[in-house]
């Protein structure tokens, strides 16, 4: 089961002070499907698919399952900053070939401080 | 949403210099030297991603082209490196490798080539 947080909850996925763990993972000619919150315990802030295929594109859907595919185009980078704790990838099943990054944040540190100091903090501007 | 970079792109910056970029590749013909140039090589690394730690041995290299590491000292995550190099390439020899050679990390490169018409 996909388990999401609100974003609402969440700080800004292109927020500077976000300390990230990057991860990589080869892309091969199978599946990568990713349930990253139940499987890391983080959320994962950025996005980053080169695909080194010549020939054909990769297939991605983040955040909502449910959504339509994104098309990573042959020898193209794709990178999305957004929060999402899953991931769907599908490469050519001949030809596949490049690379997937999940920058992760610890859930702790990618939740908003709902404190009352820091909500003060924040009304202040 | 996606934003899309093509990789190994040329861009034609003034005449007889040419700038490649992409991220760490290994079989895509980047760059091509044309029949009746030469050319020569110089560039800058960016470190996207950290992994294992370690020395960085970046490599350079592809058809008719010998591999020549271009760099081999600890490199922090997120910077970026520049190099030169006294390799030339002649008519028919490609690059098609820049990556890291312990596969430590990710590079986002551009490479300048400087094309001398014979």
């Amino acid at each position: 089961m996909v388990n999401q947080i609100p974003v609402a909850d969440l700080k800004s996925a292109t927020d500077p002070n976000l300390i990230y763990y990057p991860f990589k993972i080869v892309i091969g000619t199978t599946r990568i499907q990713k349930d990253i919150l139940n499987e890391f315990g983080m959320m994962c802030r950025t996005v980053i698919i080169t695909n080194n295929d010549n020939t054909n594109p990769i297939s991605v859907i983040t955040v909502d399952p449910q959504a339509p595919a994104d098309s990573i185009p042959p020898s193209t980078k794709g990178e999305q900053d957004q929060w999402t704790a899953y991931i769907d990838l599908v490469p050519n099943a001949v030809t596949g070939k490049g690379l997937l990054e999940l920058w992760l944040v610890p859930l702790a540190n990618a939740k908003k401080d709902n404190s009352q100091a820091a909500k003060v903090m924040r009304m202040m501007g | 949403m996606f934003n899309l970079t093509p990789l190994g792109s040329v861009q034609t910056q003034a005449p007889g210099i040419k700038s490649v970029k992409g991220t760490s590749v290994d079989g895509t013909a980047l760059y091509t030297c044309p029949a009746g140039k030469r050319a020569t090589v110089n560039g800058s690394f960016l470190l996207r991603a950290y992994g294992a730690g370690g020395r960085i041995n970046i490599a350079v290299g592809g058809i008719n082209v010998l591999n020549w590491e271009v760099a081999s000292e600890p490199i922090p995550p997120n910077r970026s490196k520049n190099f030169a190099t006294d390799q030339v390439l002649n008519a028919g020899d490609a690059i098609t490798k820049v990556q890291d050679v312990n596969n430590n990390a990710t590079l986002d490169f551009v490479l300048n080539v400087t094309e001398i018409s014979l």
